[in-house]
């Protein structure tokens, strides 16, 4: 290029510098997303039948010693585990779909693709159905520790007929296609001999519900989505070299079959957590993932906090239409994010596509 | 500064021998050595061995150390691999792909240096105007560029290019394998490259490995290891080498052998 004033050569912008540019552009984006999180997480803790007003609550918060019996129970044991709940397991189920679907190559795949949910609704099943009390835990762990120890039996029996068969990628969405279908027979099978208060229960379960958040459940489900997040900022470039192909990954020194493995085992315990305390909640982590890509490209470093942030946003937007769709029921978290998945997502898909 | 050796070289998937007692030691740095013969004979395989993506038996030595004793992050600081398929069309711009190239096989080098080597073969493969276009909105020989770009970032001593110009036009085909060439030169490095298109072969490679029938047939200078023998043997056609007026060779294929339909290609 030349100036048009000297005739000199005029030095093309450097492609470091439009990279920034391009990286700013990201992160501007991301701190948006983090703002709109944080928004709709102080709407959840406003929204319920008791209107308390903005004031009250922060009031509440900042000064709990002032607050009224009642007043302390509605916003410490109800209001506030709910919304910080919806958005710790939004976050986890974000990542661990994002994760599942670079690592299977698939756009379609999320943490329900393996049938690690539907091992859990089984293990959730058969605590409810038999009343199994789990190692002496207060009775309302059992059910979750059932349905974890079911996910956690899922992808046992995935690696191992992975690694006994040596399968490739599409093998192993195979056997886990064919895991959802026999599960579900099973899950059927358990509710056709259910009495019908257990068969309410299952089927409560199966829809996927905030409802029974305590603070426990989120240190729980909160310590393992920390401990599993530095490892997925380890892998942020092997993982967006993944993108590319696997024998292009293979040629750049990445062991694509260990990093599956590693990754695998990171979201099966990342979503056997979340739906042990939740139920299915299965859209969240096929969505979250897929507006961060539309938003924010496959490099890992965005990719995946966005994922995160879009996954807790969603479940956030879920768990306040939830309560607020008919005043004094909550509609299952489960059904609501898929009517609020949906359209965000054709939104988000028809606004890419008329931009070309 | 790389040598390669194979010695007794096996490949199979299974029962089936896809490639068998190769002994290559004409691998001098500085060269290019182009891989020829008719589909399915087992270049893909052997450049994938030698990447160390398939298992073998025999002997492939780097610098003396047995291929298969190196580790895949030590291998590929030595060895690039370009795979037959494209990159994958994703949401990744043309220059995150090679950044993420770089930084999956050196997550050491510090930031402004791997970006001044992704900026040095954008400018070297004169694809600037597409560093920020996504991969996904790219046409096939576009994909080709960027997967060749992820190769080469590194300035590798041993490059394995496997059909490296199958989507490219002829402009970008000579550009291609002119940038291979001036690699080869500046390292002082190796380059193999499986190609379909003989006289591209004839014109550009130092050498030339033929493959037919799970075994070497020739290799040597273009001019002496394609003959009109090997090009029989191996492909089945009628064919000759002439020299034009600047003395490069040319294979002119005059029709198939005895009229004979190719084989079926057996899938491998």
């Amino acid at each position: 290029m030349r100036d048009p004033n000297t005739g000199a050569a005029q030095a093309a912008p450097s492609l470091s510098r439009q990279y920034r540019r391009f990286i700013f552009k990201r992160i501007f984006w991301l701190c948006a997303l983090l703002i709109a999180l944080l928004a709709s997480l102080v709407i959840n803790v406003l929204t319920g039948p008791a209107m308390l007003s903005f004031g009250q609550v922060l009031n509440g918060i900042l000064h709990p010693d002032d607050l009224s019996g009642a007043l302390r129970v509605i916003i410490f044991e109800v209001r506030l585990p709910f919304a910080i709940l919806a958005v710790v397991i939004g976050a986890t189920l974000g990542l661990a779909g994002a994760e599942m679907q670079t690592v299977l190559n698939n756009p379609l795949a999320s943490p329900s693709t393996l049938g690690i949910m539907h091992a859990a609704t089984l293990g959730a099943s058969l605590a409810i159905v038999f009343r199994i009390s789990a190692l002496g835990l207060p009775e309302n762990y059992a059910v979750p520790i059932c349905a974890f120890i079911g996910a956690l039996a899922a992808i046992a029996v995935i690696q191992l007929l992975a690694k006994v068969y040596g399968a490739t990628v599409d093998t192993v969405v195979l056997f886990g296609i064919a895991l959802v279908f026999a599960l579900n027979a099973l899950v059927s099978l358990i509710q056709f001999v259910a009495d019908s208060d257990s068969l309410q229960q299952i089927v409560f379960w199966t829809m996927g519900s905030l409802a029974r958040a305590t603070w426990e459940k989120i240190a729980i489900v909160a310590t393992v989505f920390l401990a599993c997040v530095p490892f997925s900022i380890r892998h942020v470039w092997k993982m967006t070299a993944l993108r590319g192909g696997e024998d292009y990954a293979k040629s750049f020194g990445v062991s694509v079959e260990r990093l599956r493995l590693l990754v695998l085992l990171r979201v099966s315990v990342l979503t056997a957590v979340a739906v042990a305390f939740t139920g299915v909640i299965g859209f969240v982590g096929l969505v979250g993932p897929h507006i961060a890509r539309l938003a924010f490209g496959e490099d890992h470093r965005f990719y995946i906090p966005g994922s995160i942030l879009s996954g807790a946003f969603i479940l956030s937007a879920a768990s306040i239409t939830s309560k607020s769709i008919v005043p004094g029921i909550m509609i299952p978290d489960g059904i609501v994010t898929a009517l609020i998945g949906i359209p965000l997502f054709l939104g988000l898909l028809l606004s890419q596509k008329r931009r070309g | 500064m790389t040598y390669l050796q194979i010695e007794d070289l096996e490949i199979a998937y299974g029962k089936n021998t896809i490639l068998r007692d190769v002994t290559l030691s004409c691998f001098k740095p500085g060269t290019i050595t182009g891989i020829l013969g008719p589909n399915g004979v087992g270049k893909s395989s052997f450049l994938r061995t030698l990447a160390g993506l398939a298992p073998y038996r025999g002997s492939i030595q780097y610098d003396e150390t047995e291929n298969r004793t190196l580790g895949h992050g030590e291998r590929a600081r030595k060895v690039s691999y370009l795979p037959q398929t494209l990159p994958q069309g994703t949401n990744l711009v043309a220059y995150e792909s090679v950044i993420s190239a770089c930084r999956a096989v050196r997550p050491d080098l510090p930031r402004h240096i791997v970006e001044t080597m992704t900026e040095a073969v954008f400018d070297r493969l004169n694809i600037r105007h597409l560093a920020f276009q996504p991969m996904n909105s790219m046409s096939g020989g576009q994909r080709q560029m960027i997967g060749l770009a992820q190769i080469i970032v590194r300035k590798p001593d041993v490059m394995l290019l496997d059909e490296p110009t199958s989507a490219l036009d002829l402009r970008w085909q000579l550009g291609v394998l002119d940038v291979v060439r001036n690699l080869v030169d500046e390292q002082n490095g190796i380059a193999l490259i499986a190609l379909h298109d003989i006289n591209l072969a004839m014109r550009h490679c130092d050498q030339i490995v033929l493959f037919g029938e799970n075994s070497v047939l020739s290799h040597g200078v273009p001019e002496h290891a394609m003959s009109p023998d090997m090009l029989s043997r191996a492909y089945h056609v009628k064919g000759r080498i002439e020299t034009c007026s600047q003395g490069t060779h040319f294979v002119i294929v005059d029709g198939l052998t005895n009229k004979a339909t190719p084989e079926p290609i057996t899938n491998r």
